[in-house]
């Protein structure tokens, strides 16, 4: 028989769970641990300050302030950027006519690259392709395929982010069914021309014509041979509105459209991306 | 599926608990015997069906034997009928498991080149059919009576507590609960206390012990030391140990939390003091199964002392390659029966007058076997064995070794303990004296198993994989 | 009649002990019943989780049921990934089996050693030397058609530097070795090599008390660090000795680094980043992530759940930084996190800084070196990441098969 405080079945029934709550309570801790407390004290409030502060910085004065440190190699201020112009371009209207275009090498296209550097293109699958034939990199090209001039919100601030001299907009047959009439389309491409210049007035703004589909689609599908119309109204609000006009009409062939009769192939872009180096006169 | 997972704990278990207790007496077996199909169908969702076949053949087999035997056949062509429903069982269970062997064992020998079978192993094959034999002879012998009901005999078999790796019960143990059987809390908490320690022993032991020996063999051959080599081959031997008693624990468990009291299949191995009394406390279901079904109709030891270890011989073999379908297996069995052929008739008697010497003469027999039945690859196994025994080559002790020692003493420790009757005679005392404290460490053990099994898919990247 | 009462006693004391040993055993089954059904049924009743922070991944979703995938067993084995992943306390269970681990003795979990004074010290994995012989080839070939000045920079992990934290008797590779096996296989070009380890070795000394110059509890090595081996860099790189000077500022103290979450321990004190301030500020341009910005930090990166991408808002693929040192040289780096930190320290020296890190870049390196000739090309790994690197050879050799070609 055992000496001492015995265990009498009044004790017993509260041991019990005295000893289970006990159990459940030591669960606590590892379920303590394993939360992780992200609270940051006062010793780190100069430090964050100050990160933020950083994050703060103007980099468009900061950009302004290197590009007066730096000396200017682009810009020469006696040569005319578009003397040779009607020369280069009748060169290209040549290649297309003869549909005998010559692929850019790897050297070229980082050159263009360099002289692209300050301009970025935004738009649908149609500047996507720029992408995707690797003649511009991702970071000066900003595209969702299949969206209208007013779905590139995201995209557009994007490019502003940049920090662009110009930003081109390269839109296609997208806007044919969404917009009821080239007014409209036209006024959508003016909205956005001015959300940009309220933050970025001193932003250059381009848009590419709106080109037609292939005839062999256009045969079938009525509702996208208004092309034309948009293409109009778009030429006509740049004009009254002081934003650049790209025409690149005259790039069209029949030959440089790609099997579903919207976009364009590889040989296209060549003579598209060295005619945008070339209007801009970079 | 496996006890040991979230999937059988928190998902299968709470369902058929419920649905079993729920039913109706006569739907109970019916609710068991389809919750064990789902549970087998888990796992093997193709081999159930063989499973099905196994039992559906058998049930009939039962039946046609008692029938044929009531009716007067004579003994030879019932003699017949019994071989056949034998040899059938035995073929399945030789097409799914030993065939490819057999192919490999040829190709190396002969020189031939005939492609293996393309047949996974089914899960609890080897169970499951040395049960429905052990029903099959019993039925011949005249020892039990055929069970007439289809459900009550499928139960028996696929029963999902014993069904994978559970004790081998024969038909004579659990013949009278299939058809009435009570469950009182008391009894299913005896099953739950029961199955806590077997999750414990499996998932904290078993598995610890398991990862070191993993990591140990996977040490290249040159960079391993003596001292290593032993800590590896004693570590594989406590995760077998705990490996398979906890499982055979959790399904004793499971058993009764549904009405069955199955039979004893580990009472501690591990403090034997002969290799003869190791067998007679380590899985004692399979060795209680050769010795009624194989052993004893050879002549047991009741015949001349040569054919004695003949019968020893052959039982041995079979034993041996039951646990697996290798050739390191059948060595496995072997070496056993030449040590138990040894203190039957030379060792013996010193044995029973020197136990703790026997004890450690166990030990060391024991763990080097499990080192035999570790590797089914002669050549890394040779390696080992000669390292083990100061022939490889390679120095006494290592930072290598230093290092898992470190590590892993406390837990060598509790295996050491836990291989032992203390602990339990420690519960069950104070299951009398402060039961309180017993509930405690069961829910302690719970709580670490769950923690265990949930950390078993932890699986951290360094930057997000989206 | 004295032996009559005790024996009535004793028939009432074993009948009391059975009803006691028959409670406890009800007690039992009740409670297994109510943690697995109440986990059952918290379980069901839960919203799956999506992502995990601590592991940085998806957690499994419900599996999808076909027939197909049922009977080839593949429904099962992802039920238990979904049950596994979506089981109510997860964290707190992970944390449970750690400090039961941590109990029993155990010092190390999925390669993270658990050393002395709550240091955790990354096992440096079994280097292939296949790959290394590769990605030492490309920087040989890619180096050789630069007239500019290269330099490989390597930091060794805190398994080299602190090794006297490690748990007793660890066994580790020996990061010294794989280094001399580097230098020889740089050894007949032009190009430098530097290890770090020695620097830091020396300059543990110097530490005050509670720096380190690895986080206790990430593999990347401190901001104190890399300021540590500022001098000797610089002198790797043949930049003069005047430069700036520095002050460090406190920027988080809730920093739970990589080497928690890859080994599952449970949190303990977290680490402080700092940052190191230059006296005279900088004016620079960053392009990053298609974004131009004034600031190499990223607040973003502060306030999230890994303070350390508080330089460059983590790894990006190509970074650029245009300072207002026009007259100084152009550097092109290729880097793995570790030269994060140690950016900022760069900034006075150059006037045009590329940042590459082969891991996420993936733009043309063949255009990149078009546009710019670079007066400098560093390479700056850690030891660890650069033995197991691949990208960093296939990104050279795609831009040497260009050249061939064109």
């Amino acid at each position: 028989m055992r000496r001492g405080k015995k265990l009498n079945r009044r004790n017993q029934s509260i041991l019990t769970p005295v000893f289970v709550g006990v159990a459940c309570l030591l669960f606590l801790i590892p379920a303590c641990q394993s939360r992780r407390s992200l609270y940051e004290g006062e010793n780190s409030a100069r430090g964050r300050a100050y990160v933020e502060a950083e994050g703060q910085r103007d980099p468009m004065e900061v950009l302004n302030l290197l590009q007066s440190a730096q000396p200017q190699p682009m810009q020469n201020g006696t040569e005319d950027p578009y003397a040779d112009f009607e020369q280069n371009w009748s060169l290209l209207k040549e290649e297309i006519n003869t549909l005998t275009i010559r692929q850019l090498t790897q050297e070229e296209i980082a050159q263009y690259g360099q002289r692209l550097s300050g301009v970025q293109f935004v738009g649908d699958s149609l500047a996507q392709a720029i992408y995707d034939y690797g003649l511009a990199d991702g970071d000066h090209v900003w595209f969702r395929r299949g969206a209208v001039i007013n779905d590139l919100g995201e995209e557009t601030q994007n490019a502003i982010n940049m920090l662009p001299e110009r930003i081109v907009f390269f839109v296609g047959a997208n806007a044919l069914n969404y917009y009821p009439s080239g007014q409209a389309f036209a006024e959508a491409c003016l909205n956005q021309c001015r959300n940009i210049l309220s933050q970025r007035p001193d932003l250059r703004l381009y848009f590419c014509s709106m080109l037609p589909v292939s005839d062999e689609l256009a045969a079938y599908r009525e509702d996208l041979t208004t092309a034309g119309e948009y293409d109009q109204a778009l030429r006509e609000m740049c004009a009254a509105n002081g934003i650049e006009y790209i025409d690149i009409n005259w790039m069209v062939r029949q030959e440089l459209y790609i099997e579903d009769g919207i976009h364009f192939n590889r040989d296209f872009y060549q003579i598209w991306l060295r005619y945008m180096v070339l209007y801009m006169g970079l | 599926m496996v006890f040991s997972s979230i999937t059988f704990l928190f998902y299968f278990l709470p369902v058929i608990t419920v649905l079993y207790y729920l039913a109706p007496k006569s739907a109970k077996n019916p609710v068991l015997l389809l919750g064990s199909l789902f549970f087998y169908a888990w796992g093997e969702p193709t081999y159930v069906v063989l499973m099905l076949l196994s039992i559906c053949g058998n049930y009939f087999c039962g039946r046609f034997l008692e029938e044929a035997r009531d009716t007067g056949t004579p003994a030879r062509e019932l003699r017949l009928y019994f071989t056949g429903a034998v040899a059938w069982n035995l073929l399945i269970l030789f097409f799914f498991k030993y065939v490819n062997l057999v192919i490999a064992t040829i190709n190396s020998l002969a020189g031939t080149d005939f492609s293996p079978w393309k047949l996974s192993l089914p899960i609890g094959i080897s169970f499951y059919t040395f049960q429905v034999l052990s029903y099959v002879i019993d039925v011949y012998r005249g020892k039990v009576q055929a069970q007439r009901n289809f459900i009550s005999f499928a139960l028996y078999v696929t029963m999902f507590p014993q069904l994978i790796a559970g004790p081998i019960v024969r038909y004579t143990d659990i013949e009278k609960e299939l058809g009435d059987r009570k469950v009182t809390l008391a009894m299913a908490g005896k099953g739950a206390d029961r199955f806590i320690t077997g999750l414990g022993k499996k998932v904290l032991l078993a598995n610890s012990f398991g990862a070191v020996f993993t990591e140990i063999s996977g040490c290249p051959d040159q960079s391993r030391s003596v001292l290593l080599v032993w800590l590896g081959a004693v570590c594989f031997t406590l995760q077998i140990y705990f490996d398979f008693s906890g499982y055979s624990d959790m399904a004793i468990g499971l058993g009764k939390m549904f009405g069955f009291t199955f039979p004893e299949n580990f009472q501690h191995p591990l403090i034997s003091t002969s290799v003869s009394e190791f067998w007679r406390r380590w899985h004692m279901s399979l060795s209680g199964w050769f010795r009624e079904y194989l052993y004893i109709p050879l002549g047991g030891n009741r015949v001349s002392p040569l054919k004695n270890i003949r019968n020893i011989l052959a039982v041995w073999l079979f034993t041996g390659l039951w646990h697996g379908a290798s050739w390191n297996f059948l060595c496995w069995g072997l070496y056993f029966a030449v040590w138990l052929i040894l203190e039957k008739f030379i060792l013996g008697k010193w044995l029973r007058q020197h136990t703790t010497a026997g004890h450690i003469y166990t030990i060391l027999i024991v763990v080097v076997s499990f080192v035999i039945f570790a590797f089914t690859d002669f050549g890394a196994l040779g390696i080992y064995l000669k390292q083990m025994f100061l022939a490889g080559g390679i120095p006494l002790a290592n930072a290598r070794f230093g290092y898992l020692l470190s590590n892993n003493w406390i837990l060598l420790v509790i295996g050491g303990v836990a291989s032992t009757p203390v602990l339990l005679q420690v519960k069950q005392k104070l299951i009398r004296k402060i039961p309180a404290l017993a509930t405690f460490f069961n829910l302690l053990l719970l709580g670490s198993s769950i923690a265990y099994l949930v950390f078993q898919s932890y699986n951290p990247f360094l930057y997000f994989r989206f | 009649m004295d032996t009559k009462r005790r024996e009535l006693i004793r028939k009432r004391k074993i009948k009391r002990m059975k009803r006691q040993v028959r409670t406890y055993y009800r007690i039992q089954a009740g409670l297994l019943a109510a943690i697995l059904f109440g986990g059952f049924v918290l379980n069901l009743a839960i919203r799956d989780r999506e992502i995990s922070v601590t592991e940085k991944r998806e957690l499994a979703a419900w599996p999808s049921v076909s027939v197909n995938r049922i009977l080839s067993g593949k429904f099962g084995n992802d039920f238990e990934t979904y049950a596994s992943d979506q089981m109510a306390f997860r964290e707190a269970f992970v944390c449970l089996k750690s400090d039961i681990d941590g109990l029993l003795g155990k010092k190390d979990s999925q390669g993270v050693y658990k050393g002395k004074n709550g240091f955790y010290i990354e096992a440096m994995e079994p280097v292939d030397t296949e790959k290394l012989g590769n990605t030492l080839e490309s920087i040989r070939r890619f180096s050789g058609t630069l007239t500019s000045n290269v330099t490989v920079v390597l930091v060794p992990g805190a398994v080299s530097v602190y090794k006297e934290k490690l748990p007793a008797f660890a066994v580790t590779e020996d990061q010294g070795s794989w280094s001399n096996y580097i230098a020889q296989g740089l050894q007949d070009t032009n190009i430098r090599y530097l290890d770090l380890t020695e620097t830091l070795l020396a300059q543990k000394e110097g530490l005050e008390k509670g720096e380190t110059l690895y986080y206790r509890t990430d593999h990347h090595w401190t901001t104190r660090g890399a300021y540590s081996c500022l001098d000797q860099v610089r002198a790797a790189l043949q930049l003069g000795t005047e430069r700036q000077e520095y002050t460090p500022l406190l920027v988080s103290e809730s920093f739970y680094g990589s080497l928690i979450s890859k080994g599952g321990f449970s949190a303990g004190k977290p680490d402080r980043v700092e940052i190191y301030v230059p006296r005279q500020q900088e004016n620079y341009l960053v392009t990053a992530g298609g974004e131009k910005t004034a600031s190499l930090y990223s607040e973003e990166g502060l306030a999230s759940t890994d303070p350390y991408t508080v330089f460059l808002g983590g790894n990006q693929g190509h970074v650029r930084i245009e300072t207002e040192h026009t007259d100084k040289g152009r550097l092109l780096v290729f880097k793995d996190s570790y030269f994060n930190c140690f950016l900022p320290f760069l900034i006075g020296d150059y006037s045009v800084i590329d940042v590459v890190d082969p891991r996420y870049y993936a733009e043309e390196l063949q255009t990149l070196m078009l546009q710019n000739s670079y007066d400098s090309v560093l390479y700056f790994y850690s030891l660890n990441n650069f033995t197991q690197d691949t990208s960093l050879s296939l990104v050279l050799d795609a831009a040497e098969e260009r050249e061939v070609t064109e």
